[in-house]
C-alpha cells in the first residue's frame, strides 16, 4: 500500500485539517518551506507545487521580485493533471530564484534544513524537499535543470525523482533552460512517486517536446540496462569529502551483500560538464528571461513616459544577483563573435557525454552520492564564490545535461543529517530507478523528525 | 557591365492561416484590440510554441512556386531583442535552416529575378504610439509570416513593379490575401554602398523609396560625398527616407536554436501547383493574337477570369471573353457557364448591354437577337447624327467627352453595343473632322 | 599582462645598467610566474562589458559592477576549458533526447480567461500600457 491509499484508509478527526495547518504554519516560519499555504482541507492527499510552475490565480513567481503578484491564468499541465485527479493543492513551495542555485539561498526567505536549522535545505527546489521531510503525507511536484531535485532531496533526506528529459510536459513550467528543464517528484516513498508519476507523465499538446516515455522504451533497439549491475566512476573519488567517502563505501558494501554486481569504470569527461551545463543552461536562459521588463505581467513599472530601452533596464533591476550575473555570461556565450567557441562547442560536447555515458548505461546503473560534500551551515555556503558553487553540482550535471533519468534516495545518516546517494539509468528506464529504490526501502527505513499530518 | 542601380527585396508575407503560427488563436482577428490572444502569442511565463502544419504547407507551396530548392527538414531560432511589441523579446524565425534557399521569378523579358531565401517566422503585435506611453494589441501577435529574401537584380523601376506585380499574383493563385498590402525592406545601392529601408507598405510606397534612394545616392556621389551602409526608415507623408537612429540597427540578436521546438520534414506535405500569369498572358496572347498586356490585366489578380479565358476562349474571340468578363465585373454578377456563354453570344452580336440586357441573361430568358445591328445601319446613324449637329464636331474638337454623348445617343436608340459604336465612331469621326 | 611585461622590461633595463646579475634573475622568476599566473585570462575592457550589460538591458550599481565583472571573468577562463576537449565530427545536440515531430492542425480555439491574462497588465481601452516608443 502507498501513502496515499493509506491516507484514503485512515479515518480522520475532527479538527485534523485546522491543527495541520497550524503546525505546518508554524514549522513553516522557521524552516521556510513554503511562499504561502493554501487553506488545507484533510479531505484528499494534499500536493505541494514549485513556484516556478504555474497555478491559475495563485501567485506564481520562480521566487523573484520581478514576478512578483503574477497570477497565472492556466495551470500548468502537471498540475491540471494532479487535480483531475483529486489531489489537494497545499502551496506553493521556496526555491532559488528561477533555479538559480544549489543550496536554496537565492531566496528573500531562507529555507532551513528540517534536520538542522543551521544547515542549507538544499535548491533550487529547496521547499520541495523540506515540506516532504515534514509531512507524513504529501508529494511534492519539483523540477531539475541542473540537479535542483536531487541536491536538496539528499539533504533534506528524501526521495527525489528527476525523469528522462521529455516524460513530463513542461507547458506552465516557468523556463530556466528549456532543453535542461525536467519536472519531477518528491515524496517519501519509491511507491508514491510511482503512483503520481503515472498520472503526470505523457504527451501534450502544449508542449511539443513531451514525449511517451513507454512508447520510446520500446522503440529503443538498446540493450536494457542490466538491472542488477551497478557502475562506479573512478574519478568520482577525488572529489569527495573523506566523510562523504567513507559513508559511501558502506553503501556500497551494502548493495553488494544485496546483490548487485558492483563494477569500477573509467569516465574523463565527468569535470567537463559543468561548464558545458552552465553555458547552455545560462545561453537558453538569459533569451529565457528577457521577457521580464516590468509590464504585461508580475512587478510593474509604471513610468511608461520614459524611453522604453531606459524604462527595460530599469525594470529589470528588479532580478536579483546570481540572476544577474547568469543573464549576462548567458548573453555574452550566444554572442555572435563568440558563438562557436561556447555555445556550439558546449552543445557539442553534450552529444559527446551522451555518448559515452550510454555506453556506462547500456550495461547497468551508475550510483553516485548526491553530493560531494556533506550538508554545509548556511553561513558557509554563503561564503562561496561563484565558480565554487558550480563545481559543488558536479554530481547531478551529467545526467541532468544528458536527459538521464535519475533518483537520489537516503543511504545513511551523518550526526543527524541524512545522505543520499543518486542512481542513473539509461534514458526512458525510469521505471527501473522506482523499482531499485522500492527495493531499497524494504531494507531501509527513512528517518524524518517530523512527521506532521500523522493520522 | 557593372549595373548602376540594384535593388533587392526582403518582402513579408501574411500566411492566410485560420490560427496564428504557434497557438490556435484566430490569426486575422481585427476587431476588438487584445481579443484574439492566448498565453503563447502574449508571451506569458511557462507558455510553449505549438506549430501550426497549415502554415508549413502554404510556406512550401510559396517555395515551389518560386522555384526555390525546399529544405527536407526545417527548424526555428531565436532572435533576442527589446522592443514593446516583441512579446517574449525574442522572436521565434528562421536563420540557419529556413524552409528553402534559392529560386527566381521570371519577368516576361525573360530575365530572372533570382530568390536568396524564404523563411517563416512570427509577427510582433501591434502598437500604438502615444504621447506619454504606447498601447499595445496583441491580435497580430505571433501571426504567421513569409519572409522572402531577393539578390538585389531588379535594376530599375519597371522592373520592381513587374517583380512585385507578378508575385503578387503567385501568391494570389495560392490563396494568399493580397489586398492586404505587402510590407518589405527595400535595398537599393546606386553604384555605391547598399542602403537598406526598412518596413515600406505598398508596391506605391515601395517605388516612391526606392525613387527617393535612387536620386539621394547619386546627388550624393555628384557632390563626393560618401554613401555608407545602412539602414533608413521611409517617411510616406514627405516621400523621404530618413536615416534611422544608430542603436536600432546596431543590436545584437544573439541567435540560438529554439528550444521549445523540434524539427519538422517538409518531403510529405502537401502542395499547391503555382499559376504563372505572366506565362500564361504570352502564351494566351500568342495563340489568339491577342494584346499580351490586355489579358495579364484581366487574369493577374482574378482566378475567375482565368476559368472563363480558358473555357471560351477557343469558340468565341478572346476580347469578346473579356469584354463578358469586364460586364460581369461592372454589373458585379456570376453566371454559370450556359448563361455566360449567352452573354458571349449576344456580345458578339453587338447586343447592347445594360443592367436589363444583364438581367435578362441571369434569368436565363432569350435576348433579343433578332434586333441584329448591322454595320451599315450603325454607319448611317453615325452619319446622320453628325450631318444634322455640325455643332457637334465643333465641340468634339474641344471636348472628347462628345464622343461618349455620340455613342450614348446611338446605343440607347438602337439598343447597341457602345464598344461596338465606338469602334465604328473611331473610324469615322477622323475623316468627318478632316472633311469639315 | 603587457603591463607586466613593460614593467619588467623597464626595471630589467635599470638593473642592467646597475649590473646586477642576482635581481636580475628574481625578476625573470617573477616574470614567468606572472606568465602562468594570467596565461589565458578573460579580461573584458570597460567598453566591452558596458556593452553587454546593455544588450542584456541590465544595469549594474557602481559598487557590485566591479565585483560581477570579476566573477564573470572567472566563470568565463572556467568556460574555456571546453576548448581543449576533441568533439570531432559530432553535431550539435539540441535536446538530449530526440523530440518527436508534433505539428498542431489548423482549428481555431479561443483561449477561456482572457481577462484573467490581461488583468496582469495595466489595460486602457482594452489596449495593453506599455513604454513609450
Amino acid at each position: 500500500m502507498n501513502s496515499i491509499e493509506e491516507f484514503y484508509s485512515l479515518e480522520k478527526k475532527s479538527g485534523y485539517a485546522e491543527s495541520l495547518f497550524n503546525d505546518l504554519s508554524d514549522i513553516n516560519s522557521r524552516l521556510n518551506a513554503f511562499l504561502n499555504i493554501t487553506r488545507i482541507s484533510g479531505q484528499n492527499y494534499p500536493f505541494s507545487v514549485k513556484d516556478n510552475i504555474c497555478v491559475k490565480n495563485v501567485e506564481t513567481t520562480a521566487n523573484s521580485k520581478i514576478l512578483k503578484s503574477y497570477l497565472p491564468p492556466f495551470n500548468a499541465t502537471v498540475v491540471e493533471r494532479m487535480l483531475s485527479k483529486n489531489f489537494d493543492f497545499i502551496g506553493k513551495t521556496n526555491m532559488d530564484e528561477f533555479g538559480f542555485g544549489t543550496f536554496g539561498l537565492n531566496s528573500e526567505r531562507t529555507p532551513r534544513n528540517p534536520f538542522n536549522e543551521d544547515y542549507v535545505a538544499g535548491g533550487s527546489s529547496s521547499g520541495a524537499a523540506i515540506a516532504t521531510a515534514v509531512l507524513k503525507y504529501h508529494i511534492a511536484i519539483a523540477e531539475s535543470t541542473g540537479g535542483s531535485i536531487s541536491a536538496p532531496s539528499a539533504f533534506c533526506g528524501v526521495v527525489g525523482f528527476t525523469p528522462t528529459y521529455g516524460a513530463v510536459s513542461r507547458h506552465g513550467l516557468i523556463d530556466y533552460a528549456n532543453s535542461l528543464d525536467k519536472i519531477g517528484l518528491m515524496s517519501r516513498s519509491a511507491k508514491d512517486i510511482r503512483y503520481v508519476f503515472d498520472i503526470i507523465k505523457g504527451p501534450d499538446n502544449y508542449d511539443s517536446t513531451c514525449i511517451d516515455i513507454e512508447k520510446r522504451k520500446m522503440q529503443s533497439d538498446e540493450g536494457k540496462g542490466a538491472k542488477n549491475t551497478i557502475f562506479i566512476i573512478n574519478q568520482i573519488n577525488d572529489l569527495l569529502d573523506e566523510s562523504v567517502k567513507s559513508h559511501f563505501s558502506g553503501l556500497v558494501s551494502k548493495l553488494e551483500n544485496m546483490g548487485f554486481a558492483i563494477k569500477t569504470i573509467d569516465f574523463n569527461l565527468l569535470d567537463k560538464a559543468i561548464p558545458t551545463y552552465y553555458i547552455i543552461s545560462m545561453a537558453e536562459a538569459s533569451t529565457n528571461l528577457a521577457r521580464y521588463t516590468g509590464f504585461k505581467y508580475g512587478l510593474k513599472n509604471n513610468e511608461f513616459s520614459k524611453d522604453y530601452n531606459s524604462f527595460f533596464t530599469e525594470s529589470r533591476s528588479n532580478f536579483g544577483t546570481e540572476a544577474k550575473r547568469r543573464i549576462i555570461l548567458g548573453t555574452f556565450v550566444r554572442g555572435a563573435s563568440v558563438k562557436s567557441k561556447y555555445y556550439s562547442k558546449a552543445l557539442k560536447v553534450r552529444g559527446l557525454l551522451i555518448a559515452k555515458m550510454k555506453e556506462i548505461l547500456r550495461q547497468g546503473f551508475i550510483l553516485s552520492p548526491t553530493m560531494p560534500i556533506m550538508t554545509p551551515k548556511i553561513d558557509d555556503a554563503n561564503s562561496l564564490t561563484p565558480v565554487q558553487n558550480y563545481g559543488l553540482d558536479i554530481l547531478t550535471i551529467p545526467p541532468n545535461l544528458s536527459g538521464f533519468p535519475h533518483v537520489s534516495f537516503p543511504y545513511d545518516y551523518d550526526k543527524g543529517l541524512p545522505m543520499g546517494a543518486q542512481l542513473i539509468s539509461d534514458h526512458f528506464e525510469d521505471y527501473s530507478l522506482l523499482d531499485f529504490v522500492e527495493n531499497w526501502e524494504n531494507s531501509f527505513k527513512y528517518q524524518f523528525k517530523y512527521n506532521l499530518g500523522s493520522i | 557591365m557593372m549595373e548602376a542601380i540594384k535593388i533587392g527585396l526582403e518582402i513579408h508575407v501574411a500566411i492566410p492561416t485560420k490560427t496564428k503560427l504557434f497557438c490556435s488563436c484566430n490569426a486575422y482577428n481585427e476587431q476588438e484590440p487584445n481579443m484574439s490572444v492566448c498565453p503563447i502569442c502574449m508571451g506569458f511565463p511557462g507558455s510553449k510554441p505549438m506549430l501550426n502544419a497549415k502554415a508549413l504547407e502554404i510556406a512550401k507551396s510559396v517555395a515551389n512556386a518560386l522555384h526555390s530548392d525546399i529544405a527536407k527538414t526545417i527548424s526555428f531560432e531565436r532572435k533576442v531583442y527589446f522592443y514593446p511589441d516583441l512579446p517574449k523579446s525574442f522572436q521565434i524565425t528562421q536563420l540557419s535552416n529556413p524552409i528553402s534557399q534559392g529560386g527566381f521569378i521570371e519577368l516576361q523579358s525573360s530575365k530572372k529575378i533570382r530568390i536568396r531565401r524564404i523563411q517563416i517566422e512570427e509577427d510582433p503585435a501591434k502598437i500604438l504610439h502615444e504621447e506619454d506611453y504606447s498601447l499595445i494589441d496583441f491580435n497580430r501577435s505571433g501571426r504567421p509570416l513569409l519572409e522572402i529574401v531577393t539578390e538585389p537584380d531588379i535594376f530599375n523601376i519597371d522592373e520592381l513593379k513587374e517583380f512585385m506585380n507578378e508575385l503578387k499574383s503567385i501568391l494570389y493563385y495560392l490563396g494568399i490575401d493580397i489586398n492586404t498590402e505587402l510590407k518589405a525592406d527595400v535595398n537599393v545601392s546606386n553604384q555605391g554602398e547598399r542602403v537598406e529601408v526598412k518596413n515600406i507598405t505598398g508596391l506605391k510606397d515601395m517605388i516612391n523609396a526606392a525613387l527617393f534612394e535612387i536620386k539621394r545616392q547619386e546627388a550624393a556621389r555628384a557632390s563626393g560625398a560618401i554613401i555608407n551602409k545602412e539602414t533608413r526608415s521611409y517617411d510616406g507623408a514627405n516621400m523621404i527616407t530618413v536615416s534611422m537612429r544608430e542603436k536600432e540597427s546596431d543590436e545584437e540578436y544573439g541567435i540560438i536554436y529554439e528550444p521549445d521546438l523540434g524539427e519538422y520534414s517538409i518531403k510529405n506535405l502537401p502542395i499547391i501547383e503555382p499559376t504563372y500569369t505572366n506565362k500564361i498572358a504570352k502564351e494566351l496572347a500568342e495563340k489568339y493574337s491577342a494584346s499580351e498586356k490586355l489579358i495579364i490585366e484581366q487574369i493577374m489578380f482574378d482566378k475567375n477570369a482565368l476559368q472563363l479565358i480558358n473555357k471560351f476562349a477557343g469558340t468565341y474571340k478572346i476580347n469578346i471573353v473579356i469584354s463578358a468578363i469586364e460586364v460581369l465585373k461592372r454589373y458585379n454578377k456570376t453566371l454559370d457557364d450556359e448563361k455566360f456563354e449567352a452573354l458571349l453570344i449576344a456580345i458578339s452580336k453587338n447586343v447592347l448591354i445594360n443592367s436589363e440586357t444583364i438581367n435578362d441573361i441571369e434569368q436565363g430568358k432569350t435576348i433579343e437577337t433578332s434586333s441584329e445591328i448591322d454595320e451599315s445601319l450603325i454607319d448611317s446613324a453615325i452619319n446622320s447624327m453628325l450631318l444634322e449637329n455640325k455643332q457637334l464636331l465643333k465641340d468634339y474638337v474641344n471636348n472628347p467627352k462628345v464622343f461618349n454623348f455620340i455613342i450614348g445617343q446611338i446605343a440607347k436608340k438602337y439598343n447597341a453595343s457602345p464598344k461596338y459604336i465606338s469602334t465604328r465612331l473611331n473610324i469615322l469621326l477622323p475623316k468627318f473632322v478632316a472633311g469639315k | 599582462m603587457l603591463h607586466a611585461v613593460y614593467i619588467v622590461y623597464v626595471t630589467y633595463k635599470q638593473v642592467t645598467a646597475l649590473g646586477n646579475s642576482i635581481l636580475l634573475f628574481i625578476l625573470s622568476v617573477i616574470f614567468i610566474i606572472f606568465i602562468f599566473l594570467f596565461w589565458g585570462m578573460v579580461l573584458m575592457d570597460e567598453q566591452e562589458f558596458e556593452r553587454l550589460l546593455h544588450i542584456c538591458r541590465i544595469k549594474l550599481q557602481d559598487a557590485e559592477k566591479e565585483r560581477i565583472k570579476k566573477d564573470i571573468e572567472s566563470v568565463l577562463e572556467y568556460f574555456d576549458t571546453i576548448q581543449q576537449i576533441d568533439t570531432g565530427n559530432i553535431v550539435e545536440y539540441y535536446h538530449p533526447i530526440d523530440i518527436d515531430e508534433r505539428l498542431r492542425q489548423d482549428s481555431e480555439s479561443q483561449f477561456n480567461d482572457i481577462n484573467l491574462l490581461l488583468a496582469n497588465s495595466k489595460t486602457h481601452r482594452f489596449y495593453i500600457v506599455g513604454p513609450k516608443i
